[in-house]
């Protein structure tokens, strides 16, 4: 049954698409603005693209298909890309994140090695007055069970540093910089879309979230399309924004040579 | 490395009316419907690799999904719908101007019911297929259309008979 409004409706819409064709040369205009935005990562795709192509031959069979003919087009669900942006945070590689948070006014870089725990954090003031700190945690086991973690703080504005070391059964405690693993981890991501970040196509996900004071905050979170590989997460309100940026290094001793604590000459322990 | 996108070419050749079709009733008007078509065809590009199968379709998935997520992203303006009266006369000028309300009453639309309100009755897709091109559940599309044909009614109410009025 279909109501008069319906067909009017319809009707209206045939009416005023009548007639109507593209504009010439359309699909050049496409692909000059598609060729200037892959110009600006043409040095890394150019490395990758072989690696992109058998990567997307390898996981082909496993995209997720929202038809039933074979003949219809496939994309990925969200809960497809969730789950392989998982799989793809490296276990054995440094991570490298920085953090700008406007609310407390620093930006924080820091390395984490995903097999022992030890990570290092440095705190760059971005206003006169706030803290230049910088701290690396070292994880190890306990002979008497457990895990005893080792702080290393050093305080550049007062040249000061100190250490202490701390005892945790198993599973204990919560200072461990977070595992960027748990930003998959909680449910209700949406799509937001696509954007480029530094010349790389990335999903752009989305999630609502009420923060412990009750207010809604947004979350975004970008991966790569080829990769999955985490790029970068913001959370923000109408107040707040904090981005966080991740790269990995390969897990070499030049990259763990970073997470030994390093006190610069001169400095006094407290 | 270079692409070979003759396919595209070729598709906007011979079904380009119909795709700008579609995107200027997304969204609204030709200029903005021209833009929305050349930015589908410039992400199926970025995607190329990933294109399997039918391509016009994997365009309009896209296109709808470039529609419906600008409008995620954007703050939403504040809906300012205001009920259009029919011209006075009974003639041919007043079913013209019955479609021409119907077209501006589906501009002011959230365009997620606008979406679906283009899928249903100018692609003529059911409302599973409907759901599929838009990734959502059949229910957003029946609440969706069924929202999107109430706000249509309430614009043009003074067109007796719209209203309730059935057809076939």
């Amino acid at each position: 049954m279909t109501t008069r409004l319906e067909e009017e409706l319809a009707d209206a819409m045939r009416s005023l698409t009548e007639g109507l064709r593209p504009t010439d040369g359309l699909v050049a205009r496409a692909l000059r603005r598609h060729r200037r935005r892959r110009m600006r990562s043409v040095a890394a795709a150019g490395t990758f693209v072989a690696l992109a192509v058998v990567a997307v031959a390898a996981v082909q069979p496993m995209y997720a298909r929202l038809g039933t003919t074979p003949d219809e087009p496939t994309m990925l669900t969200v809960a497809a890309i969730v789950e392989r942006a998982a799989a793809a945070l490296p276990p054995d590689q440094i991570q490298h994140s920085l953090t700008t948070d406007t609310r407390d006014g620093y930006s924080r870089e820091c390395w984490r090695d995903p097999i022992t725990g030890d990570s290092r954090c440095r705190d760059l003031p971005s206003r006169p007055g706030a803290g230049d700190t910088e701290y690396w945690l070292r994880v190890r086991p306990d002979p008497s069970g457990g895990k005893v973690w080792s702080y290393t703080m050093v305080d550049h504005a007062a040249r000061t540093w100190t250490t202490r070391d701390a005892r945790f059964p198993d599973g204990g405690s919560s200072r461990e910089l977070e595992d960027p693993r748990s930003l998959f981890e909680r449910d209700e991501l949406y799509m937001e879309g696509e954007e480029s970040i530094d010349g790389n196509d990335t999903f752009m996900l989305g999630r609502q979230i009420v923060d412990p004071t009750g207010i809604f905050v947004t979350e975004h979170i970008w991966v790569e399309t080829d990769s999955f590989r985490l790029v970068r997460s913001l959370i923000f309100d109408s107040e707040y924004r904090s981005q966080t940026d991740y790269k990995w290094l390969s897990r070499d001793n030049e990259s763990l040579e970073l997470l030994n604590p390093v006190v610069p000459a001169g400095y006094s322990r407290r | 490395m270079v692409r070979n996108y003759d396919a595209l070419t070729e598709l906007v050749a011979v079904r380009g009316p119909a795709l700008l079709a579609t995107a200027v009733l997304l969204t609204g008007n030709r200029a903005a419907g021209e833009d929305l078509l050349q930015a589908g065809l410039e992400r199926m590009m970025r995607s190329w690799r990933r294109v399997d199968g039918d391509i016009e379709a994997y365009l309009r998935r896209t296109m709808y999904h470039l529609a419906v997520d600008s409008w995620r992203v954007r703050r939403r303006r504040p809906e300012i719908l205001v009920p259009v009266d029919p011209p006075p006369t009974d003639d041919g000028f007043e079913r013209f101007a019955l479609r021409e309300a119907l077209i501006r009453a589906l501009g002011e639309l959230p365009v997620r019911q606008r979406a679906v309100l283009v899928l249903r009755y100018f692609e003529q897709l059911s409302e599973t297929e409907a759901a599929e091109v838009l990734g959502c559940a059949v229910g957003t599309v029946k609440s969706n259309a069924s929202r999107g044909l109430s706000r249509l009614r309430e614009l043009t109410a003074s067109w007796e008979d719209l209203s309730n009025g059935v057809s076939r």
